[in-house]
């Protein structure tokens, strides 16, 4: 039966993603089912029930005027591209999982960098006060953190680049790999869900270690050794576990998005993958930018401040907006 | 062996569909069920000829569908035939007689 339902899906692949597509493709799968379950009770070898169905079929030509597509059984244009297989597509989510985590540790010694200076002060202070020695060790680890994240990012982006050529048009994926990243991607939803919680709670919380160590200890070396070192490190964990999330889920979409979602192949194409346009160009151009402007904002108020506990703010009221200018302006096309 | 062609036979498929449908209800693979043994196995219908014949005559109302839930619990697409169905139908045959009669003084058998 799974070879009968394969034969109907590329069939059907190239087809407009439509109702009365979608209708003659359930009903021509219910006579095809009921003729080889027969086949197969009259005693019929699974192969010989396949072949006398898929024989007995018929021809697609026949549904061209019922289905409103003659023009494009007429012209049928191959499908341009090649295949991306199921163990390619494999190899592609688990490619962007690693690079993810790479990514994320850069960013983490990034975020994190200014600890070192910090530490390196503060070991200097209670062993030996009055030489900069520590000081100096710790600037020296700031760059030294900084070339490591830089040289991970060069080195990922080396890998990565074998994927570059992923794009609808270069590849398409058959029914059967669509169907399996489409269900792995939502077996995964509730990953994603608890990544993004506990790192968007760790940014939040990022401020805790340093009320507890100053409430706890009143010693000026404990509270400058790890208040200051625990916010930076909480906000890059925080961080990363965002990267790997949202690297995750986006490789899962890259690759259900290689089918033209105006046909039936297309059908595991992510809604939310739909391209918003703005009917006004002034809004669109400011909305290109929306999120990286957000997040510039973000950062630059926060390391200003250094007020992390209520900076966050800017991202639900950011979304509000978003939202409110989506429902006003958006349109889908 | 002779077979049928499908061009030949295409005006009548119609006739054979509706004609299954007179007495009651019936589904696709029901009636090209029925189509291969009522002629012997002599025409086999296609699935896609079977469908897109469902959804033309339904477009011009000579059937209506219906969905029901099978005996073996799946859902399936039922037809039944309208009143203008049976009148098309009868027709077709009055039809078919004239066809039959002038084609018959060019053959030989």
């Amino acid at each position: 039966m799974e070879t009968i339902r394969n034969y109907l899906e590329s069939m059907f692949a190239q087809l407009p993603n439509s109702p009365e597509v979608w209708k003659a493709k359930d009903e021509l799968l219910q006579m095809m089912e009921d003729k080889y379950n027969e086949l197969l009770s009259d005693g019929a070898s699974e192969n010989e029930a396949v072949g006398r169905v898929i024989a007995e079929f018929g021809n697609l030509d026949e549904l061209a005027e019922t289905l409103g597509i003659s023009n494009i059984i007429n012209n049928t244009q191959p499908r341009t591209g090649i295949e991306l297989t199921l163990n390619e597509a494999k190899d592609y989510i688990a490619d962007r999982a690693n690079g993810a985590v790479r990514i994320g540790i850069a960013v983490l010694l990034f975020i994190t960098c200014p600890v070192w200076p910090i530490v390196g002060d503060a070991l200097q202070q209670a062993i030996n006060p009055g030489h900069d020695f520590g000081s100096a060790i710790g600037a020296c680890l700031l760059f030294i953190a900084i070339a490591i994240g830089v040289g991970i990012c060069i080195y990922n982006g080396n890998l990565q680049r074998k994927w570059e050529m992923l794009k609808p048009g270069n590849y398409y994926i058959n029914p059967d790999t669509a169907k399996y990243v489409y269900d792995e991607n939502r077996n995964n939803q509730s990953n994603y869900a608890l990544l993004r919680t506990i790192g968007i709670i760790l940014i939040i919380l990022c401020f805790v270690p340093a009320i507890i160590f100053d409430e706890l200890t009143h010693s000026d070396f404990i509270g400058e050794l790890f208040s200051a070192p625990l916010l930076f490190i909480f906000i890059g964990l925080g961080v990363l576990l965002l990267i790997v999330a949202g690297n995750k889920e986006d490789s899962y979409k890259v690759v259900l998005s290689l089918n033209d979602r105006n046909t039936v192949a297309g059908n595991y194409v992510p809604r939310d993958n739909k391209n918003k346009t703005y009917a006004n160009k002034t809004v669109d151009a400011i909305m290109s930018v929306y999120w990286p402007t957000v997040t510039c904002i973000y950062l630059i108020w926060s390391f200003i401040t250094f007020s992390w506990g209520i900076t966050w703010i800017i991202w639900p009221i950011a979304a509000i907006i978003s939202g409110l200018i989506n429902s006003i302006y958006g349109s889908e096309d | 062996m002779t077979e049928i062609s499908s061009d030949v036979i295409r005006g009548y498929n119609d006739t054979m569909i509706l004609y299954l449908l007179l007495d009651q209800p019936s589904y696709g693979y029901e009636i090209s069920k029925q189509i291969r043994e009522l002629s012997d196995g002599k025409y086999v219908i296609k699935e896609t000829t079977l469908y897109s014949a469902f959804t033309r005559m339904e477009k011009n109302g000579y059937i209506t569908s219906f969905s029901q839930v099978a005996e073996n619990g799946k859902r399936r697409t039922y037809y039944r035939i309208t009143e203008a169905g049976i009148q098309f139908y009868h027709d077709k045959c009055d039809e078919w007689q004239l066809t039959q009669e002038v084609v018959e003084k060019f053959i030989t058998h």
